[in-house]
């Protein structure tokens, strides 16, 4: 419908706007905890264009860990060390490196402009009108069903309208689970080795110190 | 439009009325609503006439339950105390809030020197915009709700950890270390505190089988409180401890730390933060109402928000009582609950339940009776085993033995010559060459 | 909302922290600019899930919900890079810390000692 793509593209070119606007403002800015707070909105604005990419699990999750810890542990970092408070100075080879990350935006802008993409445009009717209608369909001919959405057989899984996924939630689970349930665990030995390993880095080095128990008499001052 | 939209009677309402019949199958044809006021091309224009009056009503209607909350909780905090509360302004003081606000308005605006100008400034606003934040996926009633998120819980989570940033904005910008140092007891708090809150949910999550809020209302058919106890007991503490509220307001210690990190705030500035921990009072009892109580649901006769606000007074009354009631915890015992206590029970709880939904995947009212009757012995077993470990080991017997006088009495003998007796001042001249 | 411009969004994303790696001399702020680049990366992703269906949903056979599943496969790449992005940030920052206590610059220019 008209107004749902017109919000749609308002959206998402507000939510791109904010996103890079506070991105620069990281790679500019010489106070490393404004710096830090605008990495935190840059995230905000990433979080919110999953919203409008009809990515609603990653956009929370992107929220919950991006926004409400790293970000946290940034301002912490930048709380705790000291030398930062001079400021955060450019360096020397900026324009080098300016002129390498315009190169690389070329690159992939030049590749992603000039690609051929089979879009949700061209899928088969079929699919389509699935899609569409906010039900699959689920067989051929006249076998076709209109499945519901439920945790009891993830095999038949709702896809709505726009032909996007919007109840992505127990998909990603089930996919998680079965297709990539390797990687779900190395991904967990990785928390854990990075949990233990911070904790090991950032362990105080002195000597503990000796424990005065309360049977000791103490001398009185004279 | 979007079948979605069209359940919220808040949304079909003014829409359809705007623009009418339109095209798609569920469209306000169906419901009943002829040509709207609007000409065809505008729908956009319905369209944002519509969110900003939905929005604006919410909004509008969370700050005026906010002026109501404040003079409730005063008044309370009078009857537990034996004595009245404000009952100056107003009937029965009513209007006491409203004579605050405008006290508050009204201050002067100091901002610190070396302090932040531009983060300062916006460190309320960071921690005023979670607060509103939640209230959108909130059902208040039946199909009262601004956007009902397939997200939902998640999203409530995802948005009540913003405000660990905008306590450490706040102190970092005022450039004070005492406020520095507050934060940094505030966010141990509310990150410790995160954890067992979201856990605690995900026995809700999958009893209802989905994370959208209206559906977990609609899967209530006994409420959850009677089928996960422990989730309600862990959901309870740790929102309060994310509140920042008694007893675990470590950060605004007024006898420790001055009202740490908001020391440096005056006026309206403080008047937001204010705003804020009171809007998250509410949006807390709402998120337990719906999540917990059953939301709206009720018995016929009576409208759905009734019972909404019914159980909402009932959850904010049981949070006042448990700020009034229980003293303040330190900051290590409130540690040491959150991880060595909550996390716990929180676990025991996902499995038992995991156990539970993969034997009946769909409970009807019957199974979610025999879950519950499963839920109540492991969770008062599981309290006492955590609470035995948690133990009170840490805290001597205040009297050990009844003979013990009362007072501290000295049970070593002070060196004489360590004693400087001040005596007549003739006596201390020779005296104090002895020493 | 095309493609196209949602893969400029990332690109730009992506080039903005990659200046900033190279042109910013705390090691803090590098660090806040590998994440911007993290970040790129994932939309790009995101995006590609959303607008390219598989081939399973191309060919025309019945659905099976294993070929909507592969919708999926950029929000599932999503979801472990953010986890794997949230453990290299809290190393990164232990790293920090340990250099900072041990009397470390942490300035990456002062970092020269195998110059020349």
């Amino acid at each position: 419908m008209i107004e749902v793509s017109t919000l749609t593209t308002v959206a998402f070119w507000g939510a791109s706007a904010m996103t890079l606007g506070f991105a620069l403002i990281v790679v500019t800015q010489r106070d490393v905890f404004r710096a830090a707070i605008a990495l935190a909105g840059s995230f905000l604005g990433v979080g919110i264009l999953y919203f409008v990419l009809s990515a609603e699990f990653v956009g929370v999750v992107q929220i919950l860990v991006y926004v409400g810890a790293i970000s946290s542990l940034m301002a912490f970092a930048v709380m705790f060390i000291q030398d930062v408070k001079a400021g955060s100075r450019p360096v020397q080879g900026r324009l080098v490196g300016a002129a390498v990350a315009v190169l690389i935006l070329a690159a992939v802008a030049f590749t992603a402009l000039n690609t051929d993409w089979s879009t949700m445009d061209e899928i088969s009717d079929q699919v389509a009108g699935a899609l569409t209608e906010g039900y699959v369909q689920v067989g051929t001919g006249d076998e076709i069903r209109i499945e519901k959405v439920g945790f009891t057989d993830p095999d038949e899984v709702v896809v709505p309208n726009g032909g996007v996924l919007v109840d992505s939630t127990s998909a990603i689970g089930v996919l998680l689970v079965r297709e990539y349930v390797l990687a779900f665990e190395i991904i967990g030995l990785l928390l854990v080795a990075a949990l233990i390993g911070g904790l090991l880095l950032i362990r105080d080095p002195k000597p503990e110190p000796e424990v005065v128990t309360g049977s000791e008499k103490r001398e009185a001052p004279v | 439009m979007d079948q979605a939209f069209l359940d919220n009677s808040l949304w079909r309402n003014i829409y359809c009325n705007l623009a009418g019949g339109s095209t798609g199958s569920a469209s306000c044809a169906a419901h009943g609503y002829s040509e709207g006021i609007l000409p065809a091309g505008m729908e956009w224009l319905a369209f944002a006439i519509a969110a900003l009056a939905i929005v604006g009503l919410f909004v509008n209607g969370i700050l005026g339950g906010v002026i109501v909350l404040i003079w409730g909780e005063r008044r309370l905090f009078g009857r537990f105390q034996t004595r009245t509360g404000p009952n100056r302004w107003g009937p029965f003081g009513m209007l006491t809030s409203v004579a605050d606000a405008i006290k508050t308005m009204f201050k002067e605006d100091v901002v610190p020197k070396d302090a932040d100008r531009i983060l300062f400034n916006m460190a309320p606003i960071m921690m005023t915009a979670p607060a509103v934040l939640v209230f959108a996926v909130i059902p208040f009633g039946v199909g009262t709700y601004i956007a009902d998120l397939n997200v939902g819980v998640l999203f409530i989570m995802a948005v009540g950890s913003l405000t660990t940033l905008a306590v450490l904005t706040a102190a970092w910008s005022s450039a004070n270390r005492i406020a520095i140092l507050s934060a940094f007891r505030a966010v141990a708090l509310l990150i410790s505190y995160e954890i067992p809150m979201a856990l605690a949910l995900v026995g809700v999550i999958m009893l209802a089988g989905s994370m959208s809020l209206g559906q977990i209302v609609q899967a209530q058919a006994i409420p959850f409180i009677l089928v996960q106890p422990l989730a309600v007991f862990v959901f309870f503490i740790a929102a309060m401890a994310e509140m920042a509220r008694a007893p675990f307001d470590l950060t605004e210690a007024e006898s420790e730390l001055a009202a740490g990190y908001l020391n440096d705030y005056a006026s309206m500035k403080f008047g937001l933060f204010f705003l804020a921990e009171f809007m998250a009072e509410i949006s807390t009892s709402a998120i337990f109402t719906v999540l917990f109580l059953g939301g709206w649901r009720g018995w016929d006769p009576v409208p759905s928000h009734f019972w909404f606000g019914a159980k909402l007074i009932l959850v904010l009354f049981v949070i006042i009582w448990f700020r009034m009631t229980l003293p303040r915890l330190r900051v290590d015992q409130v540690l040491k609950l959150a991880w060595k206590g909550l996390f716990e029970l929180t676990l025991i709880n996902i499995v038992v339940t995991a156990v539970l939904i993969g034997i009946w995947p769909e409970p009807t009212t019957n199974q979610l009776w025999i879950m519950a009757a499963v839920n109540w012995p492991v969770a008062i077993i599981s309290i006492w085993a955590v609470s035995k470990l948690l133990g009170t080991s840490g805290y001597a017997d205040p009297l050990p033995d009844a003979d013990a006088p009362v007072y501290p009495v000295a049970t070593e003998q002070i060196p004489a010559a360590a004693v400087h007796v001040p005596s007549s001042p003739g006596n201390s001249q020779t005296q104090q060459g002895g020493d | 909302m095309t493609i196209e411009n949602v893969l400029l969004v990332s690109a730009v994303l992506f080039a903005i922290g990659a200046y900033g790696v190279v042109s910013r001399s705390s090691l803090i702020t590098v660090i806040m600019s590998l994440e911007l680049m993290f970040n790129g990366v994932v939309i790009a992703a995101v995006a590609f899930s959303r607008f390219t269906p598989s081939a399973a949903l191309l060919s025309g056979d019945p659905l099976t919900g294993e070929a909507i599943r592969s919708a999926l496969t950029g929000h599932a790449f999503a979801i472990f890079i953010i986890s794997v992005a949230a453990g290299e940030a809290a190393l990164a920052f232990a790293l920090v810390f340990a250099m900072y206590r041990a009397g470390e610059s942490i300035e990456i220019t002062d970092a020269s000692q195998m110059k020349n």
